[in-house]
């Protein structure tokens, strides 16, 4: 069985058409991002208290808001979750989010005599280690970057490595675009999955770069536009069934996993469409306009010496 | 030609047989009725542990308050306060250590440290240096006595850890009732007996304090205001007790400070206060309190505009220089007998200079207390105390009888008994506890000694048992429908080479739980999707291959060939593609907390085993095949 037969798509001949379209992309994600004030921070990088609560039965989260709001939190934000009986509250640090969990208990027990309910998670993070972790995550993505674009420069060329990272950076602020566009909060295990995206991502460029040092021997009277098109079209089997099975695997978890992890699922998912999508129409032709412009600038100093 | 497979036939059984042994302590451990806890016991050590997210538990980090250990350990600070609250501010715009802030602020404002740090050195710089040393080894003192509460609490396997030079880690898995160890873990226990000032030194400080917010309404100035109500009191005693029906009505915190004119009533009760409207214009802060069975009671919706207030400098320097106001541990239900229910918090009005503190203390005991005393099957802890405290006890409570004591723990009023009689002997009881657990808590805490220094909770985790049943129940089955669909895709896609390849799935998958069971790493729901991730990269890596095959198939080549050249050129592309995630999983450990770490370690060890699954052992089976049944089509 075979999805894809021998394809000989034009590919690079579109790149023009791809590169607008992810700068397009880019744009609309950096203006939602600019509407928004940036890309929306959860407790884990702003600092405050998060609080999962159970009911036994259903309750409102206008009852839950005027509870938690005479524990003197009035600014906290009541969100419904998950069903009718699970709520999270969330309390930011500047209203003493301290203390919050254990006077919210409290709170909640006299509030809701008759609905006894269970604490499923507590999260606080002091306002210093939200600073912390901020800096260590944006620190995190660049030491993976950095680390691969050695390796590459290592194992292939200067010029395949900018190309891998280009479609990286790329990658990432596309899906931190479309985090911004569906109003979606980062979080610790979202940071997780951009890493895993910068991995994956690159697996694909990878696999297709190879190719392109492979053809680059074989098919030495062609073209550089023709063997990087070629090369694409030869690993296109390969790039589309990885990544349905890998889009299965994260879809599944993302419906079926629960809510702890759907944050980091959807990252994924996100990231595998968009890594596929780069590998093809963004890391490839870059090394022909990388090629080209090399190529013009030997020929200009010729001529002028 | 015939490839020797013996040899890597025994290689791979090796593989599955050491991945079984290393496996099955854990399988047996989860198959044992959590009811045989010495058989479990037995197999811990040698079990995949789930982590904080999959079982509950709570994750907390805690640091020492460095300022608030340096103010403790000045003398005459009333001079330091201004130097503090700017090196506080400094270390906060500067980024740098509060430490360093401080000697920056001494330096500039030519303070000498050494008058307020005495036995620290003559140098500011060498008392800076002196006074990180001791935030350091506070942090190691902290390190035993958390590691001695939690010994007594009975958690098995908790990580206790020094992060940094100031940080303590404190991880417990498991924990049934996450509040009442994280109440353990951060109480300081600083334990004092204080006594209750009298109550007509309590009602003018009062009144004092009414005053001050008056002249903040009103702008007329203290000393004026002070003259009338005095007056005023003087002739009309009785007021000093709020009717116990008064006509309440809410108003906006703002309003006490004077700053809202507007009609309270549309504003949104969301910061509204409780007063007593009768006497709100003459006597603003003593109209957020009510008069409950003599104490000073505080209801719960006036707490934080009276925190507020207590808190302000003009209110602190109103109330005498030996007394301090606390508040109590709890709040009370004082409703009932017609009355709307309603909760208070009370507030004490102690000596500041503690009569005795806990240091004292030699052993404490949780019990219900006894006979036909009026603690009589309440909860309740004993104390035994040393010789010499033994004998201040004797003297404080001879001199006191009939007075109040408070029993103040972390500057909570935990009970404030009147003295009866001289207590000799050093015996003392503490009541106001809720349950025994309560109880017993506080004599671990008490027994196990003060916290050092100050210290700050500045991160907690705490997942309840089950959100983390709920959890792993989701994990498992999205890992094991992820899987299925896996493995269908490839056999529909690939046939018997997919088959081959889900083989090669399977295996992977328990060499990577076997070898984390091994390092005893912790699987976490991060590492679930670690895991489904790895079953993506094996599949990758087959999925390559295959192409590949198929590839020089196309070409005419024969299928012996076909493998061969399918196989070594794909060999290249995938440690390329597998060394950039590696790099991915490397930075991820490097950098993450708790559950990213587990992710990282599952992605780690998947891509190394997928390499070894997919490359190795799918080739031996597919020679093994062509070899043995001289297969001239492949299936793929």
């Amino acid at each position: 069985m075979r999805i894809i037969k021998d394809t000989n798509i034009d590919f690079t001949g579109k790149r023009k058409i791809g590169i607008s379209f992810s700068l397009l992309l880019i744009l609309i994600g950096f203006i939602s991002l600019i509407a928004h004030g940036g890309p929306r921070l959860g407790i884990d990088f702003i600092g405050g208290t998060l609080v999962q609560v159970r009911f036994a039965n259903p309750v409102s989260s206008i009852d839950v808001r005027s509870a938690v709001s005479s524990a003197g939190y009035a600014g906290a934000v009541i969100q419904q979750f998950g069903g009718d009986r699970e709520v999270l509250i969330r309390i930011l640090e500047e209203e003493g989010a301290a203390e919050a969990s254990g006077n919210l208990s409290q709170t909640l027990a006299e509030g809701f005599v008759d609905n006894p309910f269970e604490i499923r998670k507590v999260v606080r993070v002091g306002p210093k280690i939200g600073e912390e972790l901020r800096g260590k995550a944006v620190l995190a993505i660049l030491a993976a970057m950095f680390g691969i674009v050695i390796y590459i420069t290592f194992r292939f060329e200067f010029k395949f490595a900018v190309g891998a990272l280009i479609a990286l950076a790329h990658d990432v602020i596309i899906t931190l675009g479309i985090f911004s566009i569906l109003d979606i909060e980062i979080n610790l295990s979202v940071i997780a999955a951009f890493l895993t995206i910068v991995g994956y991502s690159l697996n694909d460029t990878i696999v297709v770069y190879d190719r392109i040092r492979e053809n680059v021997k074989s098919m030495r009277r062609e073209s550089y536009e023709i063997i990087v098109n070629t090369s694409i079209n030869n690993s296109l089997s390969r790039t589309i069934v990885t990544s349905i099975t890998t889009f299965m695997v994260v879809f599944t978890l993302y419906l079926i996993g629960g809510e702890v992890i759907s944050g980091f699922s959807f990252a994924m998912m996100v990231g595998v469409v968009v890594g596929t999508y780069s590998s093809i129409f963004i890391a490839s032709p870059i090394l022909i306009e990388w090629q080209a412009r090399a190529a013009a600038k030997k020929r200009a100093s010729l001529t002028s010496s | 030609m015939r490839t020797r497979l013996a040899p890597r036939f025994v290689l791979i059984a090796a593989a599955i047989t050491l991945a079984a042994y290393m496996l099955s302590p854990t399988v047996e451990y989860y198959l044992t009725d959590p009811e045989q806890t010495e058989k479990r016991e037995a197999l811990q050590d040698r079990v995949l542990k789930l982590g904080l997210d999959l079982q509950g538990g709570i994750h907390v980090v805690m640091e020492v308050d460095i300022p608030k250990l340096v103010e403790n350990l000045a003398s005459n600070k009333s001079l330091l306060y201004e130097a503090f609250a700017a090196s506080k501010l400094r270390a906060k715009d500067e980024g740098i250590d509060y430490l360093d802030a401080l000697l920056l602020e001494a330096n500039e404002r030519n303070i000498k440290l050494a008058r307020h740090f005495i036995e620290y050195g003559i140098e500011n710089s060498e008392i800076i240096s002196a006074l990180k040393d001791e935030s350091e080894d506070a942090v190691n003192r902290a390190l035993e006595v958390i590691r001695n509460r939690i010994d007594q609490f009975g958690v098995s396997e908790p990580t206790i850890q020094k992060q940094g030079r100031n940080r303590i880690i404190v991880e417990l898995a498991g924990v049934q009732d996450p509040e009442r160890a994280r109440n353990l873990i951060r109480q300081t226990a600083l334990l004092e007996f204080s006594l209750l000032k009298d109550p007509d030194v309590v009602q003018s400080a009062l009144t004092r304090i009414d005053n001050v917010l008056k002249s903040m309404r009103t702008g007329i100035s203290l000393d004026s205001l002070l003259a009338i109500t005095e007056a005023k009191v003087e002739s009309a005693d009785t007021a000093a007790a709020p009717p116990a029906e008064s006509q309440d009505k809410a108003i906006s915190v703002e309003e006490i400070f004077g700053r809202t004119t507007t009609d309270s009533r549309t504003k949104s009760s969301d910061s509204s206060v409780l007063v007593d409207e009768q006497i709100f214009e003459d006597r603003p802060f003593s109209a957020l309190l009510r008069n409950v069975q003599g104490d000073i009671g505080v209801p719960r919706e006036n707490v934080k505009a009276v925190k507020r207030i207590l808190a302000m400098e003009e209110v602190k320097a109103a109330l005498p220089a030996d007394m301090k106001i606390v508040w109590s541990n709890k709040a009370r239900d004082f409703g009932g007998r017609g009355l709307p229910s309603e909760t208070f918090f009370t507030l004490f009005a102690i000596n500041r200079e503690p009569g005795l503190t806990g240091e004292v203390v030699t052993s404490a005991s949780a019990n219900f207390g006894g006979g036909a005393s009026s603690i009589a099957g309440q909860p309740v802890v004993y104390l035994n105390m040393n010789d010499q405290g033994a004998r201040d006890w004797a003297r404080l409570t001879g001199a006191n009888i009939n007075k109040r004591i408070a029993i103040i723990l972390d500057d909570k009023v935990h009970s404030a008994p009147v003295i009866r009689d001289k207590i000799s002997g050093g015996n003392t009881v503490i009541e106001g506890m809720s349950s025994i657990n309560e109880a017993k808590d506080l004599s671990i805490i008490l027994r196990a000694g003060a916290l050092p220094a100050p210290m700050e909770i500045i991160e907690e985790r705490t997942i309840g048992p089950s959100l983390g049943r709920d959890s792993i129940e989701k994990g498992t089955k999205a890992i094991i429908i992820g899987f299925i669909l896996v493995v269908i895709f490839m056999a529909v896609y690939y046939r018997m080479s997919g088959l081959i390849a889900d083989f090669a799935i399977v295996l992977n998958l328990s060499f990577v739980l076997a070898i984390m069971a091994t390092l005893r790493a912790t699987l976490t729901l991060p590492g679930i999707a670690g895991l489904i991730l790895t079953v993506g990269m094996t599949v990758d890596a087959n999925v390559l291959i295959f192409e590949r095959i198929k590839e020089e198939l196309s070409k005419g080549k024969t299928v012996r060939s076909a493998i061969d050249a399918g196989y070594s050129r794909a060999l290249k592309t995938i440690i390329d593609a597998n060394v950039t995630t590696i790099i991915a999983a490397l930075v991820l450990f490097q950098f993450g907390t708790g559950p990213i770490k587990g992710f990282a370690i599952t992605l780690f060890w998947g891509i190394l085993t997928s390499m070894l699954t997919a490359i190795f052992i799918t080739r031996t089976v597919f020679t093994y095949f062509t070899d043995r049944f001289a297969v001239t089509k492949l299936s793929i």
